[in-house]
C-alpha cells in the first residue's frame, strides 16, 4: 500500500509543459503527492515538505531535484526506466527522510543491439545511444541532454544573459557469470545563469554508483553499492565583487540481502553507511575593490549508519505481513563548535517578545576522529494486507522514520541556494510516526481499481527559523532556529482504469498540513505565538484528471486536468508609515491563501507507422499547456506603488497558454 | 535578496507576468506606531531629534492617522529628562524642548504616554564611521547606462559594527537604504552603493550613514527586505512582522510598532561628475 509505480511509457505520455517531459511534475498528478507550483523545486508527499522525501538516482541520494530552479526536473527520461513512490509503509530498507521515498532508477544499455533514440524540443535536445559490449555480456547506455532556451533571451530583450543546464546520464552492466553481475551507473548535471555579469550561479549533482549483484543461492541475492553523490553550487557576485563556493558530498555503502525461506516466507537486510561532508563554503573577494575578505564557514562531517530487517509472511490465506525495523543512528563529528551561556544559542526578550542569537562565550576546536554528538533510533515498519475476497483487501501499515539532516529554507518552496544541516547538539533529528488505513479493489477483470487510503503522521522536531532568521552563509545557524512540531492528515482516492482505448486515472486527496512552534519556556512565545499554522504546502483539495485516448495506430490524445487550493500565504492585516516607507503588518502566518490553482493540458501523439525496411521510427508530440490560459499565482506580492503612492497586491503567474511541439526518434 | 534574484531569473526565462490583482484583507486592532530618532551628525555637529507618532491603518487606505495628544520624553544616563512637546503644524510629531547632547553610547531611555498606555524603549547613541569618500563610475545593466555611486568607510577592528546606509537626491527615484555588517569585513575598508539613472553633472546626492545596534541592525534589515520582496509565495520568504525596541508597559497585548533608533550620523554631500 501507499506505493504507486509508474513506467516511463506512462509518464511520457502525459502532457507537459514546453513538451518537456518531466518525472517529478508527473508523481505529483498521483493522490497525496502535490507540487509547491510552477517554479518550484521539488514535491510534496501527504503534507510533508520537499526536503523530506529521499530521492535516489540509482541508489544515489539527489538533493536538488530541479533544472532551471525547479521548472523542469534533472530526471532525462530516456535514461529512466521506472519510478517507484513510496508515501507510506516505508521498506526498512528506506531511510534518512521523514515524508517519502521516491526511488528511480536508470535504463540498463540494450545489450543485444545497438540503437539510439532523442528529441528535439522547444526547450531542449535529447540523445541516448546504447549496445552490447563483449558478446553480449555487457551493455552500455549514455545519454545526454541540454537546452537553449537562453539563445531566445536576446528576443525576448534579455541581453547578456545566459541560463541553460545540461545532464548526462550512463551505465554499464557486465554479466560476470550466472551469479554475479556489475552495473556502474552515474549522473552528472549542471545549471548555469549568468544575468549580465550581476549574478552568476552554476550549481548541479553528480553521482556514480558500483554496483555487484551475486548470488549466492537460488534462495538468497545480494547487492553490494558504493555510491558516492555530491550536490555542490557556485554563486558569483559580480555587483559585490565576491563568489562563494559550497556543497555537500557522501559516500554510502550499501550491503542488501533478499532471502527466499520458503513459501510466502521471506527476509530482507542489510546494511547501510554514509559519511557526509557538508562544505558550508568559501566566500572569496573577486577583486581589489570589494568590500569582502576571505572566508571559510566551518565544515561539518557526521556518519549515519543503519542496519535494517524485515519479514513478510503469510499469517494464514487472507492475511499477509511485513514486519521489520531500522536501527540507525548518526554521529556527528568534531569541528569547530561554539559553546554559549547555558548551552543556549537563542536568547528570548519577553518585554519585546523578541528571539536574537546569543553571543558564542568561546569556540572549540574538536578533532574530526571526536563523536561530539550522537543519535541512535529504532524505526519499526509494519503492514498488513487483508483479503476481503480475490478483488478486495484492507491494508494497514505504520512507519517510523528519522530524518537527520535538514534543508535550511525559510522561504515557501526550497531554492537551489539552500543548504543542508546535520542534526548535532542543537537540531534534534526529525521523527516521523505515520498510520495509514486503506481499501484496494478491482473491476472488471482488473480492467478498473480503486483505491481509497486515509493517513495520520506526526513529525517532531521539525524546524522552524525566527523571525528576520539569517540563513544564508551563517555559521552558527542553531542561532536563529527552534524545534517545533508537523502534523498531517488526509484521505486519497485513485481511480484507474489500465486497460483499453482510454486509460488514465483520477486522483483526489482531501488533506491538511500544519506545523506548531511552541516556546521553550512558559513566557516564550514561540512562532507565530504557539499557534498551528498551516505550512506551505497545505492543500486542502488536490485533483487530478488524467487521460489517454489511442485514437488509431498512428495518433493517441492525451490530457490533463489539474484542480488544487490555492496555496496557504501571509497577508498583511495592516499599514503603517515609518522612516519614509509604507510598512504592512502581517496577520497570523499563513492564514490566506493564494486564489485555486487549475489548468488543462492537452497533447497530441502522432506517431507514423515505421515502414518495414526503414531504419528509423519518429514520433511527433503536438501539445498545449493551460489550455484557457488561466493565470495561476505562483505569488502574491504587497507593495507599494511608487506611481500612485498606494498599496496593491501584484499577481506573479508563471506559465499561461503554452503551445509545443516535440520531434522524438529512435533508431 | 538573493531569493529574489531567483525570481527574476524565473521572469527572464519564461513568460511570467506581474499584475495587480484585487485581494480582499482583514483589518487587525489599530496600534501605535512610533519613529523616534536622535540622530548627531559627526561633520557638522547638527542634531535631527524627533518622535512621531501614527496609528496603524487598514492595508488599501490611503491616510496617515497621527496620535495625537501624547506624552513624551527621553530621560539620559545622568537621569536628565528631555521633554517633548507636539508641533503645531504636524500633528503627531514631537520635538523637544532641550536638545539631547551629542553623547557617545550614552543610554536613552524614550518614555511615551498615550490613551492611558505606557510605552518604553531604550538605545544608545551608536558611533559610525566617517563616510572617507564617494566614488562614480557607469555600469550597464542590460546594455542601459547607470551610474554607480559608491561611498567608502573604513570599518574599526576588533568590535562589531553595524550600520545603516541612506542615499537621498535628485537623481534616485526614491529614498534608498541599505544595511551593512562588518561580518565579512572586520577591520578592512567597505562600502554602501546605489545606482543612479539619468543623473546630470553637479546633481547633489546626499550620502549618509547611521550607527545601528545590533537589535537595529536586524529590524532595518528585515524591513529594508521585505520592502523590495514583498510577501508571497514560491520563492519569496514567509514575512514576518517588525517587532522593535519598544515595549508597552500597561497590561496590554497592544505591542507598539516601529522603532527607537540613537545614532552618530555620517554624512556627505556628493556633487554629481
Amino acid at each position: 500500500m501507499s506505493v504507486n509505480k509508474l513506467s516511463i511509457a506512462s509518464i511520457k505520455s502525459i502532457p507537459a509543459a514546453f513538451g518537456e517531459v518531466d518525472i517529478i511534475k508527473s508523481i505529483t498528478l498521483l493522490p497525496g503527492v502535490s507540487s509547491g507550483g510552477e517554479g518550484a523545486t521539488g514535491f510534496n508527499v501527504r503534507g510533508g515538505a520537499a526536503d523530506q522525501n529521499l530521492i535516489l538516482l540509482d541508489e544515489a541520494i539527489i538533493f536538488n531535484s530541479g533544472h532551471l530552479l525547479g521548472f523542469f526536473s534533472v530526471f532525462n527520461p530516456d535514461a529512466i526506466k521506472n519510478i517507484h513512490l513510496y508515501k507510506g509503509g516505508i521498506p526498512s530498507k528506506y531511510g534518512g527522510r521523514a515524508a517519502a521515498v521516491l526511488n528511480i532508477h536508470q535504463k540498463d544499455g540494450n545489450s543485444n543491439k545497438f540503437s539510439a533514440q532523442g528529441g528535439i524540443g522547444l526547450i531542449s535536445s535529447r540523445l541516448l545511444i546504447e549496445g552490447p559490449l563483449e558478446e553480449q555480456k555487457g551493455s552500455f547506455l549514455l545519454s545526454g541532454r541540454s537546452s537553449y532556451v537562453h539563445l531566445f533571451l536576446p528576443l525576448a530583450g534579455v541581453d547578456n544573459s545566459i541560463a541553460y543546464f545540461y545532464d548526462l546520464n550512463t551505465k554499464f552492466t557486465y554479466k560476470v557469470n550466472e551469479n554475479n553481475n556489475i552495473y556502474i551507473s552515474g549522473y552528472f548535471g549542471r545549471d548555469v545563469f549568468d544575468i549580465d555579469n550581476l549574478f552568476d550561479v552554476r550549481y548541479g549533482n553528480s553521482v556514480a554508483n558500483f554496483r555487484w549483484n551475486h548470488l549466492f543461492s537460488k534462495k538468497l541475492f545480494s547487492n553490494l553499492s558504493l555510491i558516492y553523490s555530491n550536490y555542490d553550487y557556485t554563486l558569483d557576485f559580480g555587483l559585490a565583487n565576491f563568489d562563494w563556493n559550497l556543497g555537500i558530498n557522501n559516500f554510502n555503502l550499501k550491503y542488501d540481502f533478499k532471502h527466499y525461506l520458503k513459501n510466502k516466507l521471506s527476509l530482507e537486510y542489510g546494511l547501510n553507511s554514509i559519511y557526509y561532508k557538508f562544505d558550508p563554503g568559501l566566500i572569496n573577494p573577486t577583486n581589489e575593490t570589494s568590500g569582502i575578505q576571505t572566508k571559510k564557514l566551518t565544515d561539518k562531517f557526521a556518519f549515519e549508519n543503519a542496519l535494517y530487517g524485515s519479514v513478510k509472511f503469510q499469517l494464514n490465506p487472507k492475511i499477509n505481513v511485513q514486519v521489520g525495523a531500522r536501527f540507525s543512528s548518526f554521529l556527528r563529528l568534531g569541528q569547530e563548535f561554539n559553546e554559549y551561556k547555558n548551552d543556549n544559542p537563542l536568547i528570548y526578550y519577553s518585554d519585546l517578545k523578541i528571539y536574537e542569537s546569543a553571543k558564542a562565550i568561546k569556540t572549540i576546536d574538536y578533532d574530526i576522529e571526536e563523536v561530539i554528538k550522537s543519535f541512535y533510533n529504532l524505526e519499526p515498519r509494519i503492514s498488513i494486507s487483508y483479503q476481503l475476497r480475490s478483488d478486495q483487501s484492507v491494508k494497514m501499515s505504520y512507519n517510523r522514520m528519522v530524518q537527520y539532516l535538514h534543508l535550511i529554507s525559510n522561504t515557501n518552496s526550497p531554492t537551489p541556494i539552500d543548504v543542508w544541516a546535520p542534526s548535532g547538539r542543537f537540531i534534534e533529528p526529525q521523527l516521523l510516526d505515520q498510520f495509514a488505513l486503506g481499501y484496494f479493489k478491482d473491476f472488471k477483470n482488473s480492467s478498473y481499481s480503486l483505491e481509497i487510503e486515509g493517513f495520520y503522521k506526526d513529525i517532531q522536531n521539525r524546524l522552524d527559523y525566527i523571525d528576520g532568521a539569517e540563513l544564508i552563509a551563517n555559521n552558527a545557524i542553531e542561532q536563529v532556529l527552534l524545534n517545533g512540531h508537523a502534523r498531517a492528515k488526509g484521505i486519497e482516492v485513485l481511480m484507474k482504469k489500465s486497460k483499453g482505448k482510454l486509460t488514465g486515472w483520477i486522483a483526489y486527496t482531501l488533506s491538511k498540513s500544519e506545523q506548531k512552534t511552541l516556546g521553550r519556556t512558559p513566557e516564550e512565545v514561540g512562532i507565530n505565538n504557539g499557534d498551528w499554522y498551516l505550512t506551505p504546502h497545505d492543500k486542502t483539495h488536490d485533483l487530478s484528471i488524467t487521460t489517454s485516448y489511442q485514437i488509431s495506430e498512428k495518433w493517441a490524445l492525451n490530457t490533463n486536468l489539474i484542480y488544487q487550493t490555492g496555496q496557504p500565504i501571509t497577508y498583511p492585516n495592516a499599514q503603517y508609515e515609518f522612516s519614509g516607507f509604507s510598512i504592512p503588518n502581517y496577520a497570523s502566518r499563513n492564514s490566506s491563501r493564494l486564489p485555486a490553482y487549475h489548468r488543462f493540458d492537452i497533447s497530441a501523439v502522432y506517431s507514423p507507422q515505421k515502414e518495414n525496411k526503414s531504419f528509423a521510427s519518429g514520433q511527433w508530440v503536438f501539445g498545449i499547456y493551460n489550455l484557457y490560459n488561466r493565470q495561476n499565482a505562483a505569488s502574491i506580492r504587497f507593495q507599494n506603488n511608487s506611481d500612485t503612492g498606494l498599496n496593491e497586491a501584484v499577481r506573479l503567474s508563471i506559465f499561461g497558454i503554452i503551445p509545443s511541439i516535440t520531434y522524438n526518434f529512435k533508431f | 535578496m538573493k531569493k529574489t534574484l531567483f525570481v527574476l531569473i524565473g521572469v527572464f526565462i519564461f513568460s511570467s507576468c506581474e499584475a495587480p490583482i484585487e485581494v480582499e484583507v482583514d483589518d487587525s486592532e489599530p496600534l501605535l506606531v512610533i519613529e523616534a530618532q536622535i540622530n548627531w551628525i559627526k561633520e557638522t555637529r547638527k542634531t535631527e531629534q524627533k518622535v512621531v507618532l501614527s496609528i496603524s491603518s487598514s492595508y488599501f487606505s490611503n491616510t496617515f492617522k497621527p496620535a495625537i495628544g501624547a506624552e513624551v520624553n527621553i530621560v539620559d544616563g545622568d537621569e536628565n529628562r528631555y521633554v517633548f512637546s507636539e508641533t503645531i503644524e504636524s500633528p503627531g510629531h514631537y520635538i523637544p524642548l532641550d536638545t539631547i547632547p551629542y553623547v557617545l553610547n550614552q543610554e536613552l531611555h524614550l518614555n511615551i504616554t498615550y490613551k492611558d498606555q505606557k510605552y518604553t524603549g531604550s538605545e544608545n547613541l551608536i558611533p559610525v564611521s566617517t563616510i572617507d569618500s564617494v566614488k562614480q563610475k557607469s555600469v550597464f545593466f542590460f546594455k542601459k547606462e547607470r551610474t554607480q555611486f559608491n561611498a567608502y568607510c573604513m570599518d574599526p577592528k576588533n568590535e562589531r559594527n553595524f550600520t545603516f546606509f541612506e542615499f537621498k537626491g535628485e537623481p534616485l527615484e526614491a529614498l534608498e537604504c541599505k544595511v551593512y555588517s562588518d561580518d565579512f569585513s572586520d577591520g578592512f575598508i567597505y562600502d554602501g552603493f546605489i545606482f543612479g539613472k539619468n543623473i546630470k553633472v553637479n546633481d547633489e546626492i546626499r550620502f549618509r550613514q547611521y550607527g545601528l545596534s545590533k537589535r537595529g541592525y536586524h529590524y532595518w534589515k528585515l524591513l529594508i527586505e521585505q520592502n523590495i520582496q514583498g510577501s508571497g509565495g514560491g520563492a519569496f520568504q514567509i514575512p514576518v512582522n517588525l517587532n522593535g525596541n519598544i515595549k508597552n508597559l500597561s497590561p496590554s497585548n497592544a505591542y507598539p510598532l516601529g522603532y527607537f533608533r540613537a545614532s552618530e550620523v555620517s554624512e556627505l554631500y556628493y556633487l554629481v561628475k
